[in-house]
């Protein structure tokens, strides 16, 4: 069977945290412990223009929702995000859509 | 398995009402208890998604601070002490006691302070016109009903975004990002699949203008002029839509005449942006097609700044024949094939000497009674519907506070509060916690103990979104209504303020006017025009959203029928029928005085995740992640007033001060700061003079709401751009 993964498209993250909160009610996690934290980075690029970048990061604690997954469920984070930035599935399927698709990051757990 | 195929649970077709966008959700119901939500992945809002808040609903709906049962008052006035009564008791003596001051005073003398549009507002309305009294508000002078009414004297109602189509976006005092999730979608979907463009006008790189291709950095509250300045261009470089400005607009020569005076230039000193990129975002306005401009109510928070910049880009909009064109703004007016909001608001039943006693319509007359009977005159030959008089005719906040302090013009003796904490809420918190205090009966409707509720006579406790059906449309104006089912049965004793008006009414001899004795009913009733004959769990199982078809037409809900860029209902109601500049009235620039001693530019009102306005804040998994108010500031303004990122500042203006803390944002001008909006503290003391730290970090201590500051056509407040100063405070 192949192994199951996170591709995440930070060019269309927006920093809403949703991602962080769905996975923390739907694991049950407690205070200061994250399945995904989003961070946020500013810097002046070349040229002078300020930008922002929102990235997700899956922690140790994701396990990809594996109660969901086996309920024909998409994991919560991915499910949930109001910018519809994640996807999950078969790495070498997101593999493909990375190449599709720039600015994304592809993550598998352990 | 999945969840649904479990023994006995239901799927209910609920609709978040956390904020105002009503994401739709499944709600999995076993033996009358919620046990898990989802995102309706069907849903055309949300599309599947949901946001941090519903994630939280388990905690929202047990929470222990919940209101559960009526309360009564036993102590003094915001001592804190309350007793349970039932809530025939409760109704029974809040009617005696209406009767009481009626008879007395009037029924004038009785006033209403709303929500944001997340109550059945129509039952309130129908509640108080066949009352008497014109005197309920909402916070629509700050929330995009000035907008509504700028553009429906200029083309007959307000112009949708057609985002999904749309090749160029502009986002003008607004963060969809953090304010309007599902619509932040739908702008990135347009970047990639349109490839559209995006400029996002905020004087912050906020999380929207984080994804713009151009971001124009203005000074606070000078929006106005920028807009001016891209009309000039826009006419004088002939990028105008010249065969949709003959067919379908007036006005345009004295338009033309008008707008030499805004050139680039001069709006570059106004709002600090360089001409160039004035003049570069107004051709790319005018030529990438097709353009659509978003809503902002940021727009209406800058007092004397706000109705030029409304009209002016009501005007934009038409000049460049982006409107009613797909991908620009749609003016598809109300939904005309069930009954909405103002069908059952029964304004008629409101005679036309109580109208004329309504509170601040001798002097904001377009969203009193004055301008609305105008409007509806044409809207309703027009479409055959009018806008809600909720939202579109309210009594101004302003003038309640100061008829209840002071007696005058004639006094306020009662307010009845609902889903609103107006001591945050409004602005000049001091004054509105005076009104507070001086009325005879004060009435809170809510989830929660608030400050609000703490001054309060009875306290009775609301039931939410998992506890009742929604109908809702955009503030009663939208072709659309969106509806849901009731998840569950109420817990304890919340109600609906549905139930909380009716059985009001009942009691006050308005029983024939009540024939729904449920919401179902109520709504099923909105549908029957639709000859159905579903019952609301049947329809919604359909239809989640009921849209109109537009129709198709070549005319305009206006006195002329057509575009009016000369306004003739402005002209008739005696206000400027031109959009012209006017610099708000605490500026560098309008006050050089007051700003020696208050030297930075403020903008109060921010908004942020996870928290919706001033909810939330009792949510642990919410409230950890932003447990404190925040106030940017520049690192380098910052450290000149020795002043490190994360430590409390004071921001003071002449109003008074709070506490926030400072939070490092390079994105800002160095003289602009920019407080959140909303904050008070669940976790402090609720008894005076604590009241939840409602005065402490509550960026309305430091706004006025004198109204001659105020905008004077729709009576926008004046929030941002205004004068202040920030120092280091103790811990
Ligand atoms: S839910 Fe989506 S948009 Fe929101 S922070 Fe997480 S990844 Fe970004
Ligand atoms: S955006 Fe969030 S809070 Fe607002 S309705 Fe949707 S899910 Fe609820």
């Amino acid at each position: 069977m192949s192994k199951y993964g996170l591709l995440i498209d930070y060019e269309y993250c927006t920093g809403c945290h949703t991602c962080e909160v769905a996975c923390k009610q739907e694991h049950n996690l407690q205070p200061g412990q994250w399945g995904i934290r989003v961070f946020e980075y500013i810097q002046k690029l070349p040229g002078g223009k300020l930008y922002i970048t929102y990235i997700p990061f899956p922690t140790e604690l994701c396990d990809l929702c594996q109660k969901r997954v086996e309920a024909g469920l998409a994991p919560s984070c991915v499910k949930h995000c109001m910018a519809a930035c994640m996807k999950f599935g078969p790495i070498e399927e997101l593999a493909k859509e990375m190449a599709k698709k720039p600015r994304t990051v592809l993550w598998a757990p352990k | 398995m999945s969840i649904e195929l479990e023994e006995g649970v239901e799927v209910k077709k609920g609709a978040c009402w956390f904020c105002y966008q009503n994401c739709g959700m499944l709600v999995y119901v076993k033996n009358g208890e919620i046990i898990k939500i989802e995102g309706d992945p069907d849903h055309p809002i949300n599309r599947g998604a949901m946001c941090p808040r519903p994630h939280t609903w388990k905690e929202f709906l047990y929470h222990p601070q919940r209101l559960n049962h009526p309360l009564k008052r036993v102590g003094e006035r915001g001592e804190g002490k309350f007793k349970r009564i039932s809530w025939s008791e409760a109704l029974d003596e809040i009617a005696a006691k209406l009767k009481e001051l009626k008879e007395k005073y009037g029924p004038e003398c009785v006033a209403s302070i709303g929500g944001t549009n997340r109550t059945d507002d129509w039952a309130r309305r129908r509640f108080f016109n066949l009352f008497g009294s014109p005197n309920i508000c909402h916070i629509a002078h700050v929330c995009w009903l000035p907008t509504f009414i700028a553009e429906t004297v200029t083309y007959g109602w307000y112009a949708v975004p057609d985002i999904g189509n749309s090749k160029l976006i502009v986002v003008w005092g607004r963060n969809s990002g953090t304010n309007n999730l599902p619509e932040m979608r739908s702008i990135l979907d347009a970047k990639e699949n349109n490839n559209a463009k995006l400029i996002v006008v905020d004087p912050r790189l906020s999380e929207t203008a984080a994804k713009a291709d151009i971001w124009l950095r203005n000074r606070p509250g000078t929006d106005g002029a920028l807009a001016l300045a891209w009309i000039n261009v826009i006419i004088n470089e002939g990028l105008y839509d010249k065969e949709y400005v003959d067919k379908y607009c007036i006005g345009f020569e004295k338009l033309r005449e008008h707008i030499q005076q805004y050139t680039p230039e001069w709006a570059e000193k106004v709002t600090w942006i360089p001409k160039e990129d004035i003049v570069e975002t107004a051709r790319m306005y005018a030529t990438i097609k097709p353009a659509t401009m978003l809503w902002g109510s940021k727009n209406e928070h800058m007092g004397w700044g706000s109705p030029s910049l409304l009209r002016a880009r009501a005007i934009l909009k038409a000049i460049t024949g982006n409107l009613n064109r797909p991908g620009g703004n749609l003016v598809l007016g109300p939904d005309t094939e069930i009954y909405i909001d103002t069908d059952l608001e029964l304004n008629e039943a409101l005679p036309p000497e109580q109208r004329a006693k309504q509170l601040g319509a001798d002097r904001f007359k377009m969203m009193t009674w004055p301008g609305y009977e105008v409007i509806c005159k044409y809207t309703k030959e027009f479409w055959g519907k009018m806008p809600p008089a909720e939202w579109c005719c309210e009594a101004h906040p302003s003038y309640i506070w100061r008829a209840a302090v002071t007696g005058k013009p004639y006094p306020i003796k009662a307010i009845i509060v609902l889903a609103s904490n107006p001591l945050v809420a409004y602005g000049n918190s001091k004054l509105v916690y005076e009104a507070l205090k001086s009325v005879e009966l004060l009435v809170t409707m809510d989830f929660w103990m608030t400050p609000t509720a703490m001054l309060s006579d009875y306290v009775l406790p609301a039931a939410s979104w998992l506890e009742r059906p929604v109908a809702t449309s955009s503030f009663g104006t939208s072709c659309f209504l969106i509806l849901s089912e009731r998840p569950i049965q109420p817990l304890y004793e919340r109600k609906t303020d549905f139930e909380f008006w009716r059985e009001l009414g009942v009691r006050l001899g308005q029983e024939e006017y009540w024939p729904w004795k449920t919401l179902e009913e109520a709504y099923e009733y909105r549908l029957e025009p639709l000859g159905l004959g579903l019952s609301l769990s049947e329809f919604v199982q359909f239809i989640r959203m009921h849209s109109t078809t537009p129709p198709t037409t070549e005319k305009f809900a206006t006195p002329s029928g057509k575009i009016e860029l000369y306004s003739s209902i402005l002209e008739q109601m005696g206000y400027d029928p031109l959009p012209t500049y006017k610099e708000p009235a605490m500026t560098p620039y309008s006050n050089p005085e007051l700003a020696k001693e208050y030297p930075l530019i403020l903008v109060t009102g921010i908004k942020f995740m996870p928290f919706h306005h001033s909810e939330q804040r009792q949510i642990p998994v919410l409230r950890r992640m932003h447990p404190d108010p925040l106030c940017h500031i520049h690192p380098e303004t910052a450290r000149s007033l020795g002043i490190n990122d994360g430590d409390w500042i004071w921001i003071e203006t002449p109003k008074g001060r709070i506490k926030q803390r400072a939070f490092y944002d390079v994105s800002l001008h160095p003289q602009v700061v920019c407080a959140e909006a909303s904050w008070w503290y669940p976790e402090k003391p609720g008894p005076e003079p604590s009241l939840y730290g409602v005065f402490e970090s509550n960026a309305n201590v430091l706004t006025d709401d004198d109204p001659e500051i105020l905008d004077q056509v729709y009576g926008c407040y004046y929030y941002t751009g205004l004068l202040c100063k920030v120092y280091k405070a103790e811990e």
